[in-house]
């Protein structure tokens, strides 16, 4: 059932979207992109379930990552958040964190550490589902 | 510029401290000096008067003992006998003795002939129908004349007294001695410069003056200038007494007062001044001390705005480096996976480490980015909260204990309970106490490979009341050189890609921010502690 979910890149630079999408598709994991955080809302409005990872950017124009991933748990508190942040800081991950983030991981990304963390993510989503 | 601000701010005060109290000080003496001054004159007038007062009774009663005697010879004695001059002559020697001051005497009938007359000149026969003291003595029953020249030609005035008797008007006269008469005047007891003369009513000196003067001359112009004049009038308002002393010796007691005015006013004048260059001074040194302090904050809100604007700048410049090494990295993560697949079809295994390479730097240029923007994001300690220092040290040895545990390295904790909170901000607080215990696992792991590595977490109040955390470690330690540098921005002894050499300088900048600080203490080879120090909330 999982292997037709997919992870929703929500990411103001096209061409990470387009890198990252090619490297998860590299790793059969299906994507789907959104440049804003009001993209990434309609998106899941219309296809909300097919996506169960969410990846998310903190600087974006318009809303930021954070306060879009508090709009998205609102409406699908289910939907796991992982925040990428190029403005590190561990300040920034750790009030994504106290926000209901699932994880966070620093640009630049480290894909073998961020596929870990979509694959722990849909791990404990199944246990909690299967709660 | 300041300094010529300064100059003239002080010259301003300076000019103003000394007039403003010179003013009232210096009129206060030149009122006491006038008013001085002016008493010193009324006092001397009053003194004169009264002198001239005493003075001019004691002439008036001379006068009227004179003519008391004349009136008690002409009463008392047979006019017979008063007829004959030999009888007047003996009549004259007894009234010589007891008052030396008569020339002669004569007995005048209605008709102004002198029928008796005894005295050293030889006046009998003589009319003085004429004269104005016969009429007057005949009209009010007794006369003192002016002082005139007369038959005898030598200055004198003369005393009579009329009578009726036995049906004869008769006039008793008697010539006072001029000398006598004058000296008597003249002795006035009004200082070393007080005289006293007598003028009749047309202004003829009827005595002599001693400063300058002679009898029967006109009475000098009065010099106000230069003395003091009172007058009191005698003989029926006939004669005035007039009183002068000099002014210069009325106010030579001022000459005095004035030595001590002056006197006054330099030792009075020299404190003002000496007062005035202290508080100038004092409040120069004030204001500059305050423009010092204004100069310095304004120093320090630029250097906080270049800090603020450093920021910014590395903000823009992190995100902006961030995305490039992102997209590299990508592909980098993408070609790996190419080149495993490749590796079927025998790839060499250069490319796999040239690979490996670029993925180390891209993340060591990744680290730096990151640590650039926390250095620059310095927190304001005005973000303060309360930490609970036990249950924060608690929290991070739990989140390291999995780390350290694969590491073989045992962490204590060591808390009071009674400990008080401390004021800061535990996010920055957490930063600073991971990135520690990070470098001591690192150095223990160096040290110790993954067996008997000691982690110590400990926290006690300090006599200045501040709360201090200990991380001790018994890894490899810092030496005395590398010591000093530690906390300098970009120095580390990691190998290059392992450490960016600004976690502790970051972790220092924390830490003052929130009005804290950080020290270390090693030995090399014998592990390092460093110490955190906080405010009590």
């Amino acid at each position: 059932m999982n292997s037709n979910r997919k992870i929703l890149l929500v990411d103001d630079e096209q061409e990470f979207r387009e890198i990252t999408g090619k490297f998860l598709l590299r790793r059969n994991l299906q994507s789907l992109q959104a440049e804003s955080c009001m993209a990434a809302l309609d998106l899941l409005a219309q296809e909300s379930e097919q996506v169960d990872v969410i990846i998310m950017d903190v600087s974006m124009p318009g809303m930021d990552g954070i306060s879009c991933m508090a709009e998205i748990k609102k409406s699908w508190p289910d939907k796991e958040v992982i925040i990428l942040t190029g403005h590190a800081s561990l300040q920034i991950s750790i009030s994504g964190m106290k926000q209901g983030a699932f994880d966070y991981c620093m640009k630049p990304v480290d894909y073998a550490e961020l596929l870990e963390k979509i694959l722990l993510a849909r791990e404990f989503q199944n246990r909690e589902r299967g709660k | 510029m300041i300094r010529k601000i300064y100059r003239d701010i002080r010259r301003v005060l300076l000019i103003v401290t000394i007039i403003v109290p010179m003013i009232p000080f210096l009129s206060s003496l030149f009122l006491g000096y006038t008013s001085y001054r002016n008493f010193v004159y009324t006092a001397a007038i009053s003194g004169a008067e009264r002198v001239a007062q005493g003075h001019a009774a004691l002439i008036s009663s001379f006068l009227e003992e004179r003519r008391s005697h004349l009136g008690t010879i002409l009463f008392t004695t047979a006019i017979s006998s008063l007829r004959q001059s030999e009888n007047l002559a003996v009549i004259f020697e007894a009234l010589c003795r007891n008052s030396d001051s008569f020339i002669d005497i004569g007995l005048i009938n209605a008709d102004g002939v002198q029928i008796s007359y005894a005295g050293p000149y030889q006046l009998e026969g003589k009319n003085y129908s004429k004269s104005l003291w016969f009429q007057q003595a005949l009209t009010q029953g007794s006369a003192i004349s002016d002082v005139y020249l007369g038959y005898r030609q030598k200055a004198h005035f003369t005393v009579a007294v009329s009578a009726v008797i036995d049906g004869e008007q008769l006039v008793l006269r008697a010539t006072v001695d001029q000398n006598l008469f004058g000296s008597l005047v003249e002795k006035v007891n009004l200082g070393k410069t007080g005289e006293a003369y007598l003028v009749n009513q047309q202004g003829i000196l009827q005595t002599s003056v001693r400063s300058g003067g002679k009898l029967l001359d006109h009475d000098p112009p009065k010099e106000t200038e230069r003395y003091i004049y009172v007058t009191a009038s005698l003989n029926d308002g006939a004669w005035f007494l007039t009183v002068r002393q000099s002014i210069q010796e009325i106010y030579q007691d001022l000459s005095k007062v004035v030595w001590r005015i002056i006197f006054i006013c330099f030792i009075g004048g020299f404190f003002i001044i000496l007062l005035a260059v202290w508080i100038s001074n004092k409040i120069i040194a004030m204001i500059a001390a305050k423009e010092q302090e204004r100069t310095d904050m304004e120093k320090q809100l630029f250097r906080a705005s270049r800090l603020a604007e450093l920021g910014e700048i590395s903000a823009g410049f992190a995100h902006e480096i961030n995305n490039p090494l992102q997209i590299m990295k990508s592909e980098i993560a993408l070609m790996e996976i190419e080149a495993k697949e490749l590796d079927k079809h025998n790839v060499t295994a250069d490319f796999t480490d040239s690979v490996a390479e670029l993925n180390r730097q891209i993340d060591r240029c990744g680290a730096i980015t990151r640590s650039i923007l926390d250095f620059s994001r310095k927190k304001d300690s005005s973000d303060s909260f309360s930490i609970d220092i036990k249950e924060f040290l608690y929290d991070m040895r739990k989140m390291i204990s999995h780390r350290a545990e694969s590491s073989g390295i045992h962490i204590s904790c060591t808390v009071p309970s009674d400990l008080p909170k401390a004021k800061g901000d535990s996010d920055g607080l957490q930063q600073v106490t991971l990135n520690i215990m990070n470098n001591a696992i690192q150095s223990i792991e160096e040290k110790h490979g993954s067996e008997n590595g000691e982690l110590r977490l400990s926290a006690n109040i300090t006599e200045e009341k501040q709360i201090e955390i200990l991380i001790e470690d018994n890894g490899k330690g810092i030496s005395a050189e590398n010591l000093e540098k530690i906390f300098n921005p970009f120095f580390t002894t990691k190998l290059p890609g392992k450490g960016t050499g600004l976690g502790l300088s970051v972790s220092h900048s924390i830490m003052s921010g929130m009005n804290g600080s950080i020290s270390a203490r090693s030995k090399e080879g014998q592990g390092a502690t460093f110490i955190l120090r906080l405010p009590v909330l």
